[in-house]
């Protein structure tokens, strides 16, 4: 197990603190498809060296995919494996049926294709409690001051001039569904950044909501942005919002960003998240209204902190849905083929 | 265009030859000189370059009356000054020796000036900083001039490279306020006044255009007409400089489109010219709105594209004419566009002004920032501070990776960057938010980035820049306008808006605003990756002893460091600009 604090190759067997630096090793590499190390890398990934916040689903999407490109290596090690073997079988059946050397060749590529491709099609056989209970363990063993929280922090704006700050109007207000999103774009400074007042659907910061409540009373064409998961409660986000008069929306003009159902045929390999109540397996490229029913959703913020504030800006400068049509157009042009950041 | 330099003190023969020497790239047209003995060990002399389109000498000196007094630039409220050139017999000038303090300070227009009356010598840099003179005192004398590099031609003068002056210019692409990335020698800010008396130097600021907030409502006001009436004024004012109508710089926005307007108003028969950049039709530009207004206006235009090729060669150069570093990539298309420009002018009217003085991009960032208040990461002192600086979007972030740690120490840190913004925020006055954030844009960026990248652009090809959105009368009466005008809901501006809204089509008054997006972060991965390879190789990195060699090679490598780093082509940018800078000025 290697050490992710000072790179000390620790045996298993002398236990989970490094004989080198005392670190503290949180998951058992046996039991576990991840190690403390590979955590690590991917937290320092996510955070750009410590720069940015980040929620629990984009670790959560992080690790998954680091899981899935093991297994894609894996994949790479078994092709080369049947091309081995086959070559193998050739000479053997030089010597045994010379005769059918071509026949006996074939059958072994093709025995052994088959096997890869059937290994290639079957699903990652990992619960959403396989990765829960690896954040869960490493969280607590090393907590991340990064990782934000559902929990809503106290806004203590400058009273004194909250009186001449409601004179004037940020450029949009951007409502999240998820308060840890909220949390997430402001820790990062996305509201200084894109002039953008941030709270969330549950009225969250408090202290904000009620400074957007006179701001859209005083300034009512303000520009009013959603963002939402791919799920039930995300796609009804704007009818909730709507039927809260708190929120003053009735006759504006609402731009939902999505995520919505209808453009995730664009995501190259969107991960599927199940209903946290029930099921416990994770999909890809699954089929929409099948997931749907099952109560799967694809959380929005599935890719790194940088690369999804920067689709986020570019989709709130063209006014156009995450991953629409018109965004894809914008975000990749005519020639790009993938999307940076999903899959 | 023209140049101011000289000393006062005890006399350094060929020191005057030296220093106009080293500025003969702003003396196209040779230079005059004067001075002024005192006593054996107490002298004046002065030079300056002389300009294509001033008349006269801006030189005199009195032994008698012990009096001997120069500048660069224009006055615009001297009757008879510019083109006819100075005389004693001048009644204002007879004002200015009987009360040379007062006099100074009321002096109006785009200029640096030296006045010594008898033991006595001021220097004086007009109120919104469009001229700008360094000086520095050593044990003999004091010298000054309008580019920090012809005081070294004084051998007492040392080059010692300010430690601080490091993270200022990596945080806001300039080295703000009074200090140089010099020790010991200091840029007189706008609106000030040197007095240099028995050896003793003593500075005061006498534009205190803060004072001018309104304390009461004036509803009943028309601040648009106000800005109207003033903006013509200084557009008048800056057309009587020369003989032929000036060449106007346009960009697309309200800004440039207001005064190109507003000049072309004044020449009604003559088309005038213009000159706008652009870096290709791959890049994002504005060339629909300044086709706008230039056709509107009827100009005879001239479009500039920008690539790297065109400018390379020349870029260590351009950094030389910067004087001091400027990390802004713009300031190539300021010389390219200066350069172009002087062929056919030599003196053009700009936008700039219209940020500082009626609503900057940094403004609704600010409220938010107001009104979020600190974050759970931050402290509660500072944050706005703190904030300030992260809006720049420069290398504040980074500079604990990207500076030696031995050189943040000795700079004092994140702290020393805050005490630079604290006395605005805390300031009396102007009471606003938004006037405060104003003074803090004039008084910083205007006066110490803006002003002085377009002074050294320009004066390096013999044109004069003039913005008449800087005057002073402008500038007083933006600190007047409520701030709601200023900004009103999202809109910044709006007051000039308003103002101009007959002039200027509705799309470019309606437009939000959009900075010349230099597309540096292309060219890194393009047209000059070689060149920047080659420029910060570990080798000269290591050698400079100040960047962390591994950060900059991760900058350099974006596409495939695990870093990513934010805007790492405008950072590289910057670190390019401070290498050419610092082994031309502090030697290879």
């Amino acid at each position: 197990m290697k050490c992710p604090e000072c790179g000390y190759g620790q045996k298993y067997k002398f236990g989970m603190i490094c004989s080198s630096c005392k670190y503290q090793f949180a998951i058992d590499p046996k039991a576990s498809p991840l190690t403390d190390f590979a955590v690590k890398k991917t937290i320092d990934r996510i955070t750009g060296l410590d720069q940015y916040y980040f929620t629990y689903f984009q670790l959560f999407s992080a690790l998954y995919r680091l899981i899935e490109k093991k297994k894609t290596l894996n994949m790479v090690v078994i092709f080369i494996f049947s091309l081995g073997f086959t070559i193998i079988g050739y000479f053997v059946s030089l010597s045994i049926a010379p005769g059918m050397k071509s026949v006996f060749t074939a059958l072994i590529f093709i025995c052994c294709m088959i096997l890869f491709l059937w290994i290639r099609q079957r699903p990652l056989n990992l619960s959403f409690n396989d990765i829960d209970s690896l954040i869960q363990a490493y969280t607590k063993a090393h907590p991340q001051e990064k990782m934000v929280t559902e929990t809503a922090f106290e806004v203590n704006g400058h009273k004194n001039y909250l009186k001449e700050i409601l004179k004037h109007a940020p450029e949009q207000v951007l409502i999240t569904q998820r308060h840890d999103m909220a949390n997430m774009l402001i820790l990062n400074r996305f509201h200084t950044e894109h002039k953008t007042l941030i709270l969330s659907a549950n009225m969250q910061p408090a202290y904000i909501f009620k400074a957007y409540q006179q701001i859209i009373k005083k300034f009512p064409d303000t520009r009013i942005l959603l963002i939402h998961d791919a799920s039930k409660e995300g796609i009804q986000l704007k009818s909730t919002l709507l039927k809260q008069t708190k929120w003053a929306l009735d006759g504006k003009t609402i731009i939902d960003l999505g995520l919505h159902y209808s453009h995730i045929k664009n995501l190259e390999k969107p991960i599927w998240i199940p209903d946290l109540a029930t099921s416990n397996i994770i999909l890809t490229r699954g089929v929409t209204e099948d997931n749907i029913k099952k109560g799967y959703r694809i959380p929005v913020d599935q890719t790194f902190p940088r690369i999804f504030m920067e689709h986020l800006t570019l989709a709130i400068g063209i006014g156009a849905p995450l991953f629409s049509d018109d965004f894809m157009k914008e975000a990749i042009g005519d020639n790009g083929s993938v999307l940076p950041g999903y899959g | 265009m023209s140049c101011l330099f000289g000393y006062i003190g005890e006399p350094d023969i060929g020191l005057l030859d030296r220093m106009a020497d080293i500025l003969k790239h702003r003396c196209h047209y040779k230079w005059e000189k004067t001075k002024l003995a005192l006593s054996p060990t107490h002298i004046v002399e002065m030079g300056r370059g002389i300009a294509s389109w001033g008349a006269g000498t801006q030189l005199i000196s009195h032994q008698k009356q012990k009096v001997v007094f120069g500048y660069s630039g224009v006055f615009f409220n001297v009757p008879g000054q510019n083109g006819q050139g100075l005389n004693t017999e001048n009644p204002y000038f007879q004002r200015l020796l009987a009360n040379p303090e007062m006099i100074l300070s009321e002096l109006e227009g785009a200029f640096i000036g030296v006045l010594t009356k008898g033991d006595c010598s001021f220097l004086v840099r007009d109120a919104a900083g469009v001229k700008v003179i360094y000086w520095t005192r050593n044990k003999k004398r004091l010298v000054f001039a309008s580019e920090i590099k012809a005081l070294f031609a004084d051998r007492l003068v040392n080059r010692k490279l300010r430690t601080r002056s490091l993270p200022e210019y990596l945080t806001f692409s300039f080295v703000p306020g009074k200090n140089t990335m010099f020790e010991d020698i200091f840029e007189l800010q706008p609106g000030n006044i040197l007095k240099y008396h028995n050896g003793v130097v003593r500075t005061r600021r006498h534009f205190l255009f803060e004072n001018f907030e309104a304390t009461h409502s004036l509803s009943d006001t028309d601040f648009s007409g106000m800005v109207r009436t003033d903006l013509e004024n200084s557009v008048d004012e800056c057309c009587a400089i020369s003989k032929k109508p000036p060449a106007v710089f346009v960009s697309g926005g309200i800004d440039s489109s207001a005064i190109l307007a507003l000049t072309a108003k004044k020449f009604p028969q003559m088309p005038i010219k213009t000159f706008s950049i652009h870096f290709g039709a791959q890049y994002a530009n504005e060339n629909d709105f300044i086709s706008m207004i230039v056709n509107r206006y009827n100009t005879d235009h001239t479009w500039l594209e920008i690539k790297p090729k065109a400018f390379l060669k020349k870029m260590r150069h351009i950094i030389w004419c910067l004087d001091d570093p400027i990390g802004d990539p713009i300031t190539i298309p300021n010389f390219l566009i200066a350069e172009k420009a002087s062929k056919v002018a030599d003196v053009v009217l700009n936008g700039e002004g219209g940020d500082p003085c009626f609503g900057g991009p940094k403004n609704i960032a600010m409220l938010l920032s107001l009104l979020y208040g600190p974050l759970p990461n931050e402290t509660v002192e500072n944050y706005l501070e703190k904030n300030y600086l992260l809006s720049y979007r420069k290398c504040f972030s980074d500079l604990s990776q990207l500076l030696n740690p031995d050189i943040i120490k000795a700079s004092g840190g994140e702290e020393a960057l805050y005490s630079i913004i604290t006395p605005f925020i805390e300031a009396k006055t102007p009471r606003h938010f938004i006037n405060k954030l104003m003074s803090i844009n004039i008084r910083l960026k205007g006066a110490n980035l803006i002003l002085v990248k377009v002074d050294k652009m320009t004066s390096a090809n013999q044109v004069l820049a003039l913005p008449p959105l800087f005057s002073k009368k402008i500038i007083e009466t933006s600190m007047m306008c409520p701030p709601e005008l200023k900004l009103a809901g999202n809109i910044e501006k709006d007051v000039l808006k308003k103002a101009v809204e007959d002039v200027v089509p509705s799309p470019i008054c309606l437009r939000p605003k959009s900075g010349m997006m230099v597309p540096v972060k292309f060219w890194f991965k393009g047209e000059m990756k070689r060149y920047a390879k080659r420029i910060l190789s570990r080798k000269r990195i290591n050698q400079l002893g100040i960047f962390n060699a591994d950060y900059v090679h991760n900058l350099m490598n974006y596409d495939k460091s695990e870093i990513q780093s934010y805007r790492f082509g405008l950072k590289l940018w910057m670190l390019i600009t401070f290498i050419h800078w610092y082994e031309q000025m502090l030697g290879e």
